[in-house]
């Protein structure tokens, strides 16, 4: 029997299998792969089969083939990829930078006064289909959102969000219609209280009906006893399943990065953590590993 | 403890037939509805060959073990199984890998599906290129020349 001879669901059952660079090659091996390749609905259950995995690190390599067509000597600030798309961002520059169609789009230059422009985030909004570049702009209390959709020229606009400079963020995700969310970044050991060995979680929501951003707190039960006091750990983001990825960069010198999982709604008998060790890539040559996650619209903190 | 086991005969489109207990048979959807509304004692499975049958039949009885003597611990365990699965697969060909797809989709058995799907694109993911997926595949290109430099100039950055 060949592949060939398979029918079409079983081929695709292969092809979400694959990792994206195989899935291209594969784009380039005929016709009919090509057409299911390019299908939207495959390319939605790839997308969604692709965020509970751990991803492979993205090639900086392509990134510094960007910023070279730009300029050599700015450094450039590269966002988590969502489905596909990563944001660069140099002072006050922003590129959008498809990884599927290999298309670069520069975004309408902005005045700022700041010498830091500071963090940005990058999401996308389901019920338009459009991406959106989050630019918080601290102590001005005026966040930007960039928003563009395909064939679209795309536009900033101001948003009001107090609450936004009262913390300090990491990551931002997106979610169906208006509502948009940037989560909290402040957790370490710091905010770990020692007396009651919990863990404390800040994250801050767009309400969906009045448009307010709320600060919620979530507390983690049993971190020290899990976790313990002397890794700094980070929040990444939330993955498919409703869990919390924190990361703990800080150990890559011993030559390897440790990832962690909390479950918001742990499993009878079980804590709700879940370690894993990434070993060091390539030899452990690498100055700094950084993990991202392809962001994907958990329940959570809504339930 | 329940001493005597029902078994039930298959049959492949070949006419070779294989005795099994019934809890192998229920790990195929398919062949659990079929002996629950069908109370015979052989079952013809006219889209499967018995060569193909009988590497289900062993992948469902090695595994049914696994579910039935779960807490002993003289009995396989998941490290075991994976490693059993390993060289269950490495013995195959992609030809037998394929027939197994079908059938497993056939009977509706889910893990032997993944199983095997896994396994061409474990292969496919080997390939260095699209050329070497071509022969592995057996698949002949439809592309004019133009086209294909058209798809190569498309993505190239992937393969820096």
């Amino acid at each position: 029997m060949k592949m060939e001879s398979l029918l079409d669901d079983m081929q695709t059952e292969v092809m979400l299998r694959l990792p994206l660079k195989s899935l291209i090659a594969c784009s380039r091996v005929c016709r009919k792969l090509k057409t299911m390749i390019c299908d939207e609905k495959f390319k939605n259950r790839y997308l969604l089969r692709s965020m509970t995995r751990p991803m492979d690190p993205t090639p900086d390599s392509f990134f510094h083939t960007v910023c070279q067509k730009e300029n050599r000597l700015v450094k450039w600030t590269r966002s988590a990829p969502v489905r596909g798309v990563v944001c660069l961002q140099a002072s006050t520059r922003f590129l959008l930078c498809s990884a599927i169609t290999n298309n670069v789009l520069r975004l309408p230059d902005i005045k700022w006064p700041g010498l830091s422009p500071g963090r940005f985030f990058l999401g996308y909004d389901e019920a338009t289909s459009s991406l959106k570049v989050l630019w918080p702009r601290y102590y001005c209390f005026k966040p930007l959102v960039y928003t563009v959709s395909s064939g679209d020229e795309g536009f900033w606009r101001e948003i009001a969000c107090e609450t936004l400079d009262m913390v300090n963020f990491s990551r931002a995700l997106c979610k169906g219609g208006v509502l948009y969310y940037a989560a909290a970044a402040v957790f370490s050991v710091a905010l770990v209280n020692k007396k009651s060995k919990t863990g404390k979680f800040q994250i801050c929501v767009r309400n969906e009906v009045s448009g307010e951003w709320e600060l919620h707190q979530l507390v983690i039960p049993g971190w020290r006893d899990n976790v313990g006091n002397n890794v700094m750990f980070s929040f990444v983001g939330t993955i498919g399943t409703g869990e919390l990825v924190f990361t703990a960069p800080d150990s890559l010198h011993e030559g390897s990065e440790s990832v962690l999982h909390y479950n918001t709604n742990p499993p009878k008998e079980s804590s709700g953590f879940e370690m894993f060790s990434v070993e060091a890539v390539n030899g452990g040559s690498y100055h700094c590993v950084r993990a991202c996650l392809n962001h994907f619209d958990s329940l959570f903190p809504t339930n | 403890m329940e001493n005597e086991k029902k078994m039930i005969t298959l049959k492949s489109s070949d006419d070779v037939t294989f005795e099994v207990e019934e809890a192998v048979v229920l790990e195929s959807q398919f062949l659990s509805h079929l002996v629950q509304d069908c109370p015979a004692p052989e079952h013809k499975i006219k889209e499967v060959t018995g060569k193909i049958l009988s590497k289900v039949v062993e992948y469902c009885e090695k595994h049914v073990v696994v579910v039935v003597d779960g807490g002993d611990s003289s009995s396989s365990s998941g490290d075991d199984l994976k490693k059993w699965d390993d060289k269950f697969i490495k013995e195959m060909d992609l030809s037998t890998v394929y027939d197994l797809i079908a059938a497993a989709n056939y009977l509706n058995i889910q893990a032997l599906l993944d199983l095997m799907c896994q396994r061409v694109a474990d292969v496919i993911t080997a390939c260095k290129d699209h050329k070497e997926i071509r022969e592995t595949l057996g698949i002949v290109s439809d592309y004019t020349a133009e086209e294909e430099a058209e798809v190569l100039k498309e993505n190239e950055w992937a393969f820096d």
